[in-house]
């Protein structure tokens, strides 16, 4: 992946999203983050505090074409069953295998998150993703830079 | 970790912010995002889920200068269209049409006040792209070295 006059490293190629909630009850659904560009999920983490019965987190990406409108993609990612840090330390949503498709998002698509669980909630969480991009970034939600 | 020796690709000099919101009633303001340093903002777009009637986003600058006091500035003519919410499940990522050229000094607050009778939106994603107007040696007005 080159950028005018050099390649970029590893950790270059990376980008961390990250998002706070307050607190967040049971059927809700939360955008996380909107891929400004073409990339691949490669960790999701979470760490919550103040957690009420069993809440459980499932993260999808919604991908809207025009003409076909909106499919949710939720395949790529476990149910998480969200714990308190003090509990669990820094928790992982476990992913599909690296390099699957299923993994990939395109420009647009929305990363969300939706929790369930009966008479659950947690009191707040923080949730940080790394992202592999898979393009010398020429363009951000479709419109191009120079 | 240097890059004093050479330019900032287009790409590189570009930020994407965001703010994810719970439940906007009407009449509320949320705060986006507050600028470290002089930028032009090129994009603003908005993913909601969840609406009741039609609600209306007006974007603001918050720009407070002392011994002035704070200064808000919004309309057509200084920012941009209001926009009406629509869900993402309807019209994919909105984009707010925004002036050309339209920048943000350090400390100004971007923000988004909702409006339309007997109207909310359930949740929403709000990503802006900017641009860095300056070699970035400050942030909010300390020098980094």
């Amino acid at each position: 992946m080159s950028i005018v006059n050099r390649n970029f490293s590893g950790s270059e190629q990376r980008e961390v999203w990250h998002d706070n909630t307050g607190v967040l009850a049971t059927s809700v659904t939360r955008p996380f983050y909107i891929a400004p560009f073409n990339c691949a999920l490669e960790q999701i983490k979470v760490a919550a505090t103040g957690i009420s019965g069993s809440p459980t987190w499932q993260f999808s990406i919604d991908r809207f074409i025009t003409g076909v409108g909106l499919t949710t993609i939720s395949t790529f990612a476990t149910l998480l069953s969200v714990q308190a840090m003090g509990t669990s330390g820094v928790q992982s949503v476990v992913l599909a295998s690296a390099g699957s498709t299923l993994l990939q998002m395109q420009s647009g698509d929305m990363l969300k998150y939706v929790s369930s669980g009966s008479n659950s909630a947690v009191t707040a969480a923080s949730i940080t993703a790394v992202v592999q991009v898979l393009q010398d970034v020429k363009s951000f939600y479709g419109t191009s830079v120079t | 970790m240097a890059v004093t020796n050479r330019d900032l690709d287009a790409s590189e000099q570009r930020l994407v912010v965001h703010r994810d919101f719970g439940a906007v009633p009407v009449t509320t303001n949320r705060n986006i995002f507050t600028a470290q340093f002089p930028v032009a903002v090129e994009q603003l777009l908005v993913a909601a889920n969840g609406l009741s009637g039609a609600p209306t986003w007006t974007f603001k600058i918050d720009r407070f200068i002392v011994g002035a006091g704070l200064t808000t500035i919004t309309g057509t003519s200084f920012i941009g269209q209001a926009l009406t919410v629509q869900t993402i499940g309807t019209s994919g990522l909105q984009s707010v049409s925004l002036l050309s050229g339209l920048q943000m000094n350090t400390g100004d607050v971007l923000k988004v006040t909702s409006s339309g009778a007997n109207t909310a939106v359930a949740d929403a994603s709000v990503h802006v792209v900017v641009k860095a107007l300056q070699d970035i040696k400050t942030y909010f007005g300390t020098i980094v070295s």
